[in-house]
């Protein structure tokens, strides 16, 4: 056969199947543009997270101990930095009490004595926009605004510090590392590490913070540094930490919303993979009777079979270099709606694993997913076209071949996606679960249907339109179900990502807390504050028995969670607060139950395993105290907000010895003010301001919420189109049923009504299928992988659930619109030969 | 790392990881007041903070247990309670006194102060408390052993020196036996101290107990003599 006929067949193929070509083409450019972009953006905010998580360290090894390292340790490192690549600063941190020259004022300072590398990473902001180690000489020191303005002083001041008198040189306005230590007794003190000894104030007997910060070489990680000092550290006084392993919110957050982008990566990859099957299955079902024409006419099996994967490789290797660069152009173009992640001296780089992946993608998954169609044609018989046979459903070995290939294709990319086997293998697990269970519920689903009488003309006749032959309806609902799991799960698993770590931060959170007001103190505190508080009295107790069964420390101890065994906080009041809600009982106590009852929040209620009715015996300094549990809240929301554990009535706590803490919102500029007050009139209490912490930690945690929902409207987006590509690819199919109605006199809007219905019922069931798979997965990564609290937002729920069945709908509708509107005789004169 | 039921501990746990310590924080009290106990010949109340409440270290090797034993093995059955708190100032400690009462302590070992210190409070403060707490338990007749306690050396000298004055200056004042330094021999050592440098370890209350023996003694003496001069 001349090759020059084989291409003109093909080009004949693509023309006459415009509409169907052009959804299986535009179905592999949307995948491969989401996954091409998808990847580059993964990468971009990957390299933005490692550089936050080294700046809020300020390096990449940290050792740290309250001793001066020991010999072991100081020879280890010494080793180390003689390499020139390695950089090593010593950083010492302790409190002390400072004074103004003429002894009128003191104030508890946090100071930093810094060697010149400081900080390796990030960058020390002064007020004087300077840079931070000309400014601190000899002699001079930079300070916290909060420190002049609650000593009085002014830049150029003297500051005694130890023995030493200082001059104020600058003021600070943020510090990288400042998160890591988030609560801090003082304003900070930078000094320079050529004062160390003038200060005379780390010496024997003091308790100082002693620190090594280490710059590595790209080619030294950091993990293999911390093993090789962790082998010289003596663990019961030192620290080794990377800038990886060091324990923050802020690192937690990066590191769920790293496995977060993974998983976004995978479900598009697993959409793309859905939605050129479902495409490329309608294509070759409606091919069938061309493919068995031309057997008939004599064309050798070959012929067909090249003509056909001429025609999907063309498709294919065109539609991917068009989503590649159509990918790429989207990274680039809307890098700038990133611009706060992506560094500003990091050029535009092109993800080669993302475009690989992709071009894998949309060129295999389109070979393989033809294969079987194709594969099946050798046996197809011409003499099937003329007496309606039903094609026997008789599986090939290359059949199976390729159905394993196309198994392990994306086995394979799930396991490369998650650069970990363990989890890859939970994820894979779940997944094959996850469609066994959608497969045998919509099984069941459609069974329970055909069962049903129904009387209904229009639904009745929208029912049998689901089990018409060749309608495919199992293999559409599964693939709806599928696709709509994944997008709902997508859309909730970020809500509640969102939920814990950002919204946790809002605008109004708390920034300073007041510790140890005494009870006679509550009056003049609030006239201090003069704004509305919520003081929280706290009782110091322990926990020493359930129902009479002892705590064991010994186990507690052992528990990655909270603990039991712990000192406890307990708190009295009757009132919920904005932030809880009740899971069983519906006051907090009972009203007949007497004083001795006690509200328990379901968390510590889950590590008791405490119960409804159980009772709980506690020690309160040498008193003992039992109560029972009354009822169980639970908080909505993550948040700044102090909560308690156990809640119990005024009258049962109210005598026992207790200090009153409160939490509070303050403007910057009034903070220093409010501090003065406070500790002039009540000098007992302790202030920690927690400002500067939680301005850069809700920064931080801002532009990548923004990045992390950027990710999920992007891969919603993409998977609905490639849903309503799928709808309309495999819908159009059957739509003659329309042409039947009308022949037999039924007016247009009864076929409306009966093709609305049927869409309903699939987009119903596909919907709510999709939406409790969802929740299921959802909650499985958020409670046992990033280990956070679930929510279900059952309104968000129910509104996804009702745009989801609306979108199949209207989709499924349009897709028949074209043909509903055509005359009947067109339609029969079309399809004459049937 | 995966698969556990735990949840995010909100951030206000730091606060008290960080205030009042919370992880491996031991029992408070080494015998619960409800427990019967051979005739004792009185009891002895340890108030103070996380020092006196043993943070970090099982309730047995708190000084107030060790120091019941190491009695019986002197023969003196008294009965020892810890009413240690974790993070408390001497504010706190002032404001429990009343509640501690209800133990009905014939001696009291006093320390507190140190959590004052170490945030910075002002020195005349914690010593007005510390006089209020010992006019309360004056007033009821109790035998004070006060734990003298010395600041850690970064907050500068003066603070340091107003700080260590507080002691022995109540002491002579009241006429109080007076422990001049509770943690002698143990602070700053890092073989007697967990790794925050402040908390002695288990060996380190040994080192206490044996140092501040011959004051308690002396404290028994002394309730010994207004037993029989009051009865």
């Amino acid at each position: 056969m001349p090759g020059g006929m084989l291409s003109k067949m093909i080009i004949r193929e693509l023309r006459q199947n415009r509409q169907q070509t052009t959804v299986l083409f535009l179905c592999i450019v949307l995948s491969v543009v989401g996954l091409t972009a998808l990847g580059g953006f993964q990468a971009n905010v990957h390299q933005a997270m490692l550089r936050d998580a080294r700046e809020l360290h300020a390096a990449d090894v940290i050792v740290r101990s309250s001793f001066p390292f020991l010999p072991a340790m100081e020879s280890k490192l010494a080793g180390l930095t003689s390499r020139a690549d390695v950089a090593m600063a010593r950083v010492w941190e302790f409190y002390t009490v400072v004074r103004t020259p003429d002894a009128s004022a003191s104030l508890l300072s946090a100071v930093k004595v810094v060697e010149p590398g400081y900080p390796y990473y990030g960058r020390v902001v002064l007020a004087s926009g300077e840079p931070f180690h000309e400014m601190l000489a000899p002699g001079d020191i930079v300070v916290e605004q909060t420190l002049l303005d609650r000593l009085g002083l002014a830049i150029g001041s003297r500051l005694f510090l130890g023995d030493a008198e200082m001059t104020i040189r600058d003021v600070v306005i943020s510090e990288p590392d400042r998160p890591v230590t988030v609560f801090t007794l003082g304003p900070r003190i930078f000094v320079s590490a050529r004062d160390r000894q003038r200060l005379g104030l780390i010496t024997q007997g003091s308790r100082v913070r002693y620190m090594a910060l280490l710059r590595l070489p790209a080619s030294l990680s950091p993990e293999a540094v911390q093993e090789e000092l962790w082998s010289a550290a003596d663990p019961t006084q030192e620290r080794v930490d990377t800038f990886r392993s060091a324990d923050s919110r802020l690192k937690r957050f990066f590191d769920n919303l790293l496995f977060f982008l993974k998983l976004v990566g995978i479900f598009t990859l697993l959409l793309a993979g859905i939605g050129i099957q479902s495409v490329l299955t309608a294509l070759m079902r409606a091919r069938v009777k061309t493919m068995a024409t031309m057997k008939a006419l004599g064309a050798p099996n070959r012929f067909v079979m090249r003509l056909y994967l001429g025609v999907v490789l063309l498709l294919g290797i065109f539609g991917t270099a068009c989503g590649i660069a159509a990918g790429l152009g989207l990274q680039q173009g809307l890098t700038f709606l990133l611009a706060d992640l992506i560094p500003a001296d990091a050029t535009f780089e092109v993800a080669w694993g993302a475009v690989g992946q992709s071009l894998v993608v949309g060129l295999l998954a389109v070979v393989l997913f033809a294969a079987r169609p194709l594969l099946n044609l050798k046996h197809f018989k011409p003499s099937a076209l003329f007496r309606h046979e039903k094609q026997k459903n008789r599986w090939l070995p290359g059949e199976w071949l390729t159905v394993l290939l196309t198994t392990l294709f994306f086995v394979a990319l799930v396991l490369w996606q998650l650069e970990d086997l363990r989890i890859g293998a939970y994820f894979i697990g779940g997944l094959l679960v996850l469609v066994g269970v959608a497969f045998l519920g919509t099984w069941l689903f459609l069974k329970a249907l055909q069962r049903l009488a129904v009387r209904h003309l229009a639904l009745r006749q929208a029912i049998r339109g689901l089990f018409r032959p060749r309608n495919a309806t199992l293999a559409i609902l599964v693939t709806l179900t599928a696709s709509l799991t994944i997008i709902y799960a997508i859309f909730l698993i970020e809500k509640n990502l969102d939920a814990t770590f950002v919204q946790a931060y809002p605008q109004d959170a708390p920034n300073v807390f007041f510790l140890d007001i005494q009870r006679d103190q509550t009056d003049a505190f609030a006239q201090l504050v003069d704004r509305p508080l919520e003081f929280y009295p706290i009782v110091r107790a322990k926990l020493m028995a359930i129902n009479g069964q002892a705590i064991d420390p010994g186990r507690e101890r052992q528990r990655k969670s909270d603990n039991l065994a712990r000192p406890f906080n307990l708190t009295y009041r009757h009132h919920l607060l904005d932030d809880e809600k009740f899971v069983e009982g519906n006051t907090l106590f009972n009203p007949n139950g007497g004083t001795f009852q006690v509200s328990v929040l379901d968390r510590v209620a889950d590590i008791g395993n405490i119960r409804m009715g159980d009772r709980l015996q506690f020690k309160i300094q040498g008193v003992p105290l039992e109560a029972t549990v009354s009822s169980i809240r639970t908080r909505t929301r993550e948040s700044m907000q102090p909560f308690f554990y156990f809640v119990f009535p005024d009258a049962a706590l109210q005598k026992a010895p207790q200090a009153i803490f409160t939490a509070l919102r303050v403007d910057p500029s009034e903070m220093a003010a409010l501090q003065n007050r406070i500790v002039q009139a009540l000098p007992n209490v302790t202030v920690l301001d927690v400002s500067q912490s939680i301005r850069q930690i809700a920064g931080a945690l801002d532009r990548f919420s923004q990045a992390m929902r950027f990710f999920t409207l992007f891969s919603m987006a993409a998977g609905i189109l490639l849903v309503v590509s799928s709808i309309i690819a495999t819908r159009a199919a059957r739509i003659r049923e329309a042409v039947y109605y009308k022949i037999l006199g039924a007016p247009g809007r009864f076929v409306l009504y009966v093709f609305s219905l049927e869409n309903l019922l699939l987009g119903g069931a596909s919907a709510a299928g999709g939406l409790l798979l969802a929740h299921l997965i959802s909650w499985v990564v958020c409670v046992r992988y990033f280990d956070i609290a679930y929510q279900p937002y059952p309104a968000a729920s129910l509104a996804g659930l009702m745009v989801g069945i609306l979108a199949v709908v209207l989709v499924g509708l349009s897709a028949s619109r074209s043909i509903m509107r055509r005359k009947p005789i067109q339609f029969l004169r079309a399809h004459a030969a049937e | 790392m995966i698969f556990k039921t735990t949840r995010t501990i909100g951030i206000m746990l730091l606060v008290w990881a960080l205030l009042f310590g919370c992880e491996n924080a031991p029992s408070e009290n080494a015998a619960p007041a409800t427990v019967p106990s051979p005739p004792a010949a009185g009891v002895i109340v340890c108030m103070g903070d996380s020092l006196t409440a043993g943070y970090g270290v099982d309730e047995a090797q708190t000084y107030p247990a060790l120091l019941e034993t190491r009695l019986r093995d002197d023969g003196f059955a008294y009965r020892v309670i810890n009413a240690g708190v974790s993070g408390e100032t001497s504010s706190g400690a002032l404001a429990r006194v009343d509640w501690m009462l209800t133990l009905d302590p014939d001696i009291v070992i006093l320390e507190t102060g140190a959590n004052d210190g170490l945030r910075g409070v002002d020195p005349a403060l914690t010593r007005r408390n510390i006089e209020a707490i010992v006019a309360k338990l004056q007033a009821r007749h109790i035998t004070i052993v006060l734990a003298g306690m010395q600041m850690v050396r970064n907050l500068g000298p003066d603070f340091t020196r107003a700080f260590g004055a507080i002691y022995p200056d109540i002491a002579t004042a009241a006429d109080l036996i007076l422990i001049p330094f509770f943690l002698e021999g143990v602070a700053g050592r890092p073989d007697l101290n967990q790794p925050d440098g402040i908390h002695p370890t288990a060996d380190g209350y040994r080192i206490i107990v044996n140092h501040i023996h011959p004051y308690i003694l002396q404290a028994i003496d002394r309730h010994r003599q207004k037993l029989t001069n009051g009865g």
